[in-house]
Formats: C-alpha cells, sequence, structure tokens
C-alpha cells in the first residue's frame, strides 16, 4: 500500500476497512469472505487501526479483573454488552472470543493485511485465520513483530523484508492512510465502502451484496446473517 | 413464545425496527410481543469545531455517519424521516405508552410519526394527549404523575436485564439491542 491512497476509492469493487483487535471485524471476517468467494469478486481490505482511548476509555486487566480504568459506568455497559454480543456470535461460527486484557496496539497485525495484499493477495484468508481466532483465544501477541511474521509464515506470506516494511514505508503507509480516515467519515471497523458509500458494521453486508449485485430486487434492510 | 421490545419514540433505531419488526410479528401470531418504554440519551450532531482533538472527532463523524446511515436505510424502507436540531425530550409519551397497554400499537404508530415527521414534543402535555386520542386512547384517563413512576421502574427492570438502547429486544432471556438481530430472534421465535 503507497501512502497516497484515497480512502473512499480503489479499483476494487468494495473497500473493508478491519482491525485484528476488534471483536466486531472479528466476527465480520468469514461473511465478508463468504461473500467476496461467493461474488467472484476481489475486495480492497485495508487496515484501520482504532484508537480506542479517544472514545472508549481506556482499561487493563489482570487475571479478570479491572486494575486501571478511565471508563464511564455507561462506557463498561455498551462494553459488556458489545463483547456479549459479539461473543455469542462468534461461537455460531465455531470461535471462542475472550474478551482483551489491555488495549493493545494492534498497527503490526495490521500492517501484516497490506504486507499480504502486496505479497500474496490469494493467502489474505489464510492471514486472517492465522490471526483472528488465536489472538481472540488470547494466544497471541500481536505486539510482537516476531509473532506476527510466524502469522505470515503459518497463511503461507513470504516474510522475507516485512519487518523493516512494518518499521519503514509499510508503516509510513498506515499512519497515512488512518490520518485521512475521519476526514473521509470513516471511525470504525468493519467498514465497507461501494462507489464511495460508507456502511459501517456487518449489519450491512445483505445491502452491500445488493448494491454489487446490480441491486436485484428489492433493497435489503440491515440484518446479521447467520 | 414471549418477547419483549423496549422501544423511544426519539429513537432512531426504534423507529426503523418497527417496520421489519411488525413484519416479524405478522409473521408469528402465536408470539405474545408486550411494547415497552425506554428513555433513551439522543444528542444533536455536534458541530464540527477548529483543532478538534481525536475524541472531539470521533464523536463528530460517528454521530454524522450515523444519521446519514438512518436516513439511506429510511429511503431503503420507504419511511419518512427527519432529524429535528434537538432531539428534545420524550419522557410523557414514554409514560402515556405504557397507560396503552395491552395494545400499544396505534398509540406507537401515532408517537413515531408524530416525532419523525412533525418534529412534535413528545413530552407536551397537549401534544401527548392529542395522541392519546388519535389512537383512541381515554387521555383522560391518563394519569400522568403516575405512570412517569411507573416509567422509572420500567427503566430500571430493563438496565437490570442489562438494556441500554432500542429497540432492544428480550427473548428467551437473551437480549438483542437492534433490528439486525431479527433473523436471530425469529429462529429462536420459532424453534
Amino acid at each position: 500500500m503507497n501512502s497516497n491512497v484515497h480512502p473512499l476509492t480503489s479499483d476494487a469493487p468494495l473497500i473493508v476497512y478491519v482491525d485484528i483487535k476488534s471483536p466486531y471485524a472479528f466476527v465480520a471476517i468469514e461473511p465478508t469472505l463468504r461473500m467476496e468467494r461467493e461474488l467472484g469478486l476481489e475486495f480492497d481490505w485495508r487496515p484501520l487501526t482504532l484508537d480506542i482511548p479517544s472514545y472508549l476509555g481506556s482499561a487493563r486487566k489482570k487475571a479478570g479483573k479491572v486494575v486501571t480504568s478511565n471508563r464511564s459506568q455507561s462506557q463498561w455497559s455498551g462494553i459488556k454488552y458489545a463483547y456479549r454480543d459479539a461473543r455469542r456470535y462468534a461461537e455460531r461460527q465455531g470461535h471462542i472470543l475472550k474478551g482483551t486484557e489491555k488495549i493493545w496496539d494492534s498497527s503490526i497485525a495490521n500492517i501484516g493485511i497490506s504486507w499480504t495484499m502486496e505479497q500474496a493477495r490469494s493467502r489474505l484468508a489464510a492471514y486472517f485465520d492465522a490471526v483472528y481466532p488465536p489472538f481472540w483465544r488470547r494466544e497471541l501477541d500481536i505486539e510482537d513483530v516476531e509473532v506476527v511474521i510466524g502469522c505470515l509464515e503459518q497463511a503461507g506470506v513470504p516474510t522475507e523484508g516485512f519487518s523493516a516494511y512494518s518499521e519503514g514505508p509499510g508503516r509510513a503507509a498506515h499512519d497515512a492512510l488512518q490520518a485521512t480516515l475521519h476526514p473521509a467519515g470513516i471511525y470504525g471497523v468493519p467498514t465497507y465502502v461501494v462507489d464511495g458509500k460508507i456502511f459501517f458494521g456487518r449489519e450491512h453486508l445483505p445491502h452491500v451484496r445488493w448494491l454489487l449485485t446490480d441491486r436485484a430486487g428489492s433493497a435489503p434492510d440491515i440484518a446479521y446473517e447467520l | 413464545m414471549d418477547m419483549r421490545i423496549y422501544i423511544d419514540f426519539k429513537s432512531p433505531t426504534a423507529y426503523l425496527a418497527m417496520q421489519p419488526t411488525l413484519k416479524l410479528l405478522d409473521a408469528l401470531p402465536e408470539c405474545n410481543a408486550r411494547w415497552l418504554p425506554y428513555d433513551t440519551r439522543q444528542r444533536p450532531v455536534p458541530a464540527a469545531k477548529p483543532n478538534e482533538d481525536r475524541s472531539e472527532s470521533h464523536f463528530r463523524v460517528r454521530a454524522e455517519a450515523r444519521q446519514a446511515t438512518h436516513l439511506y436505510y429510511a429511503d431503503v424502507q420507504g419511511v419518512p424521516m427527519s432529524f429535528a436540531a434537538d432531539p428534545g425530550e420524550t419522557k410523557l409519551a414514554l409514560a402515556a405508552l405504557l397507560h396503552c397497554q395491552p395494545l400499544p400499537l396505534p398509540f406507537i404508530a401515532a408517537a413515531f410519526q408524530a416525532y419523525w415527521q412533525d418534529h412534535a414534543n413528545l413530552n407536551d402535555p397537549a401534544t401527548v394527549g392529542a395522541l392519546l386520542e388519535k389512537s383512541q386512547s381515554d387521555p383522560g384517563a391518563f394519569n400522568a404523575d403516575a405512570m412517569l413512576e411507573e416509567l422509572e421502574v420500567v427503566r430500571t427492570e430493563a438496565e437490570e436485564l442489562g438494556v441500554i438502547d432500542t429497540p432492544a429486544y428480550i427473548v428467551d432471556g437473551q437480549l438483542f439491542i437492534g433490528r439486525e438481530h431479527l433473523p436471530w430472534i425469529k429462529e429462536l421465535l420459532t424453534a
């Protein structure tokens, strides 16, 4: 990914923004990949590294207990519901989703998405499979570049040069992209962009599919696909 | 099977949930749905400021995007929808919803229409009285003070169940917030 990527335009029919540390992005991966496969298209997957403390406060847990937090009661209620909700859908997909013990810096793992898009596009689903489920089982330290390299290897993605990429051009492109997102109207994950129209959340997948298939039939409302 | 549905008239997500929820209930006549009030907090979209920090920028962009998305799906559904500059309060109409039990749907339809099409003040006694009358409920029998007290009781119960926003559906012991869950809710109701 170069540093001049426009947040709302792509050669691909759909842009998909995801973050490894988002439980909602996690449960969106499978249905989005399924749609990509079924439609025979290649989407433009991009990283959006959430700055969670800027809108949800911050907290750190140890042994399941909150040890530091500046979150309000309503923020906690919302977060608890969000995790419960994502967890039940993850379980329907056969995954385990454990609440994180801290707010992770997912940028290296997210730069791995861009690297895979550039180096081995066909292995992207394998990379997601190597990162998302184990991270959400609390088995991966995604802040460790060697751990991310291990995931790339497991997915069959070439890794030579990734470490330098993640600190150099990959990091620069990632950071440049992040700076363009709010001004473009993008703030969370998963976000889908089709023909410049922004949809936040996997509940839009039925509608996005409709847009990508020549608007055949009546326009669907939002719904989580089961 | 029983289902509780918590709504607020000033909640755009609750408004847009009406049509698909009623469609689901029409298909499941054996489902016993109980419509209950939950007073949500709605904020106007913040204006852009020079030198916004990351947090301010996030909340503004999110609010703008959500409003645009609601309007987009209102169009998809063919439902008239117009955001008031100030969301206002809806407590009195929510109390009136309790008064309208066990047949609240005419009042719900009238209140949603008044709010989202006419920007009616649903905390105004005359407005709420007119809506009760329009929906064949006796406004004279509406004991606002008692129902406002009951509204707080219902709110406490809802929060004990984990309700934080509307529309909230409680079915088979599970809480679902948002109409996007209707496929799973349908699955539970037809199991």
